[in-house]
């Protein structure tokens, strides 16, 4: 984890370098240099999911079209939306916490943290909305389109890869919070972001994968 | 605090127009994606729709997550997953289309 413990500076002047590193420029890469290493090992977790779904898409094209179709467009396209919105707040609390703004900075985290709470607010009434569909995998699942069997699977699909990254958004979540106090006691600023910094590839990370999962879970077979 | 010290960790801050304009291009990308798949190109439009994720996916990637301004080991690293993820998707398929291709003793 990131040091939440440092030195108290009255007014951040210098940045503070723990002892095995060279200067804050080391210190900075070899904190971004973990995050990305992890969002690595993140790409291979869901890519086992996007491969599960290629294979089975692939064998089964009728009915994932058929599937898709029961997902509401509208409301995928505004979560992406909205997940993209967060993004570039969550881009301008880094900015903020790199020209030392500390205002913006809580302002920008707080913003982040309600567009991803939106986010989660949508995807909460989409699966309530599929429970009463009876379109949740299970002994209640009812599809009336061809091969309701197959259109089974890409339900599955769509819970866990939606669900899983909606874990993710909650994990995020959590984190904004945390360097939301901290950046309002202070913490942050020109010397020392890094927190921030590393945060924010995460819930980019994030962005990412919905940025996938939107096209191929919503917009299958529309035309 | 010796000079190494006091070096800023970063030379530049990401520019705020920077980070509106990629937004709107995110947007517009967005709203191509989503009246692309209305179209009917046949067997074109999954590629479509996965150009412009990975277009969206660079464009986050390189400004909004820093990589331009990163060391090259960054890249090296994320391409490494990148690649990875290919290898285990195209095996997989090369499996599942493949099987059938063959007879075999028995079948």
């Amino acid at each position: 984890m990131f040091p939440l413990r440092r030195p108290k500076l009255l007014e951040q002047t210098t940045p503070y370098v723990a002892h095995h590193f060279d200067d804050a420029e080391q210190q900075h890469d070899a904190s971004a240099l973990g995050m990305w290493v992890f969002l690595v090992t993140e790409i291979m977790f869901f890519g086992g999911l996007f491969t599960a779904y290629v294979v089975y898409r692939t064998a089964y094209p009728a009915a994932f079209h058929a599937a898709s179709h029961e997902l509401d467009v509208g409301l995928g396209a505004f979560n992406t939306v909205v997940l993209l919105t967060s993004s570039l707040t969550m881009a301008l609390s880094v900015h903020a916490a790199q020209i030392s703004k500390r205002g913006m900075l809580v302002v920008c985290l707080l913003l982040t943290i309600v567009l991803g709470l939106t986010f989660l607010g949508v995807k909460g009434y989409e699966y309530s909305h599929k429970w009463h569909e009876h379109l949740v995998p299970g002994p209640d699942f009812v599809f009336h389109g061809a091969d309701p069997a197959n259109a089974q699977l890409f339900f599955s699909l769509y819970f866990a890869m939606t669900g899983l990254h909606a874990l993710h958004m909650i994990i995020g979540i959590g984190l904004l919070g945390v360097l939301t106090v901290l950046g309002a006691r202070g913490e942050f600023g020109r010397f020392y972001y890094t927190p921030v910094e590393i945060s924010g590839l995460y819930w980019h990370f994030v962005d990412l994968v919905w940025i996938f999962l939107f096209p191929l879970l919503y917009l299958l077979g529309r035309h | 605090m010796d000079a190494a010290h006091a070096r800023a960790p970063h030379v530049e801050p990401l520019p705020v127009g920077t980070c509106f304009a990629v937004y709107f291009i995110l947007l517009a990308l967005t709203a191509v994606t989503v009246g692309a798949a209305f179209l009917d190109l046949s067997w074109f439009n999954t590629p479509v729709a996965l150009g412009i994720a990975s277009v969206k996916s660079l464009l986050v990637m390189l400004v909004f997550m820093e990589l331009r301004h990163s060391p090259k080991l960054f890249w090296i690293i994320i391409g490494n997953g990148v690649f990875w993820l290919l290898v285990m998707i195209s095996l997989t398929m090369s499996d599942m289309i493949s099987r059938g291709w063959l007879g075999f003793p028995g079948k």
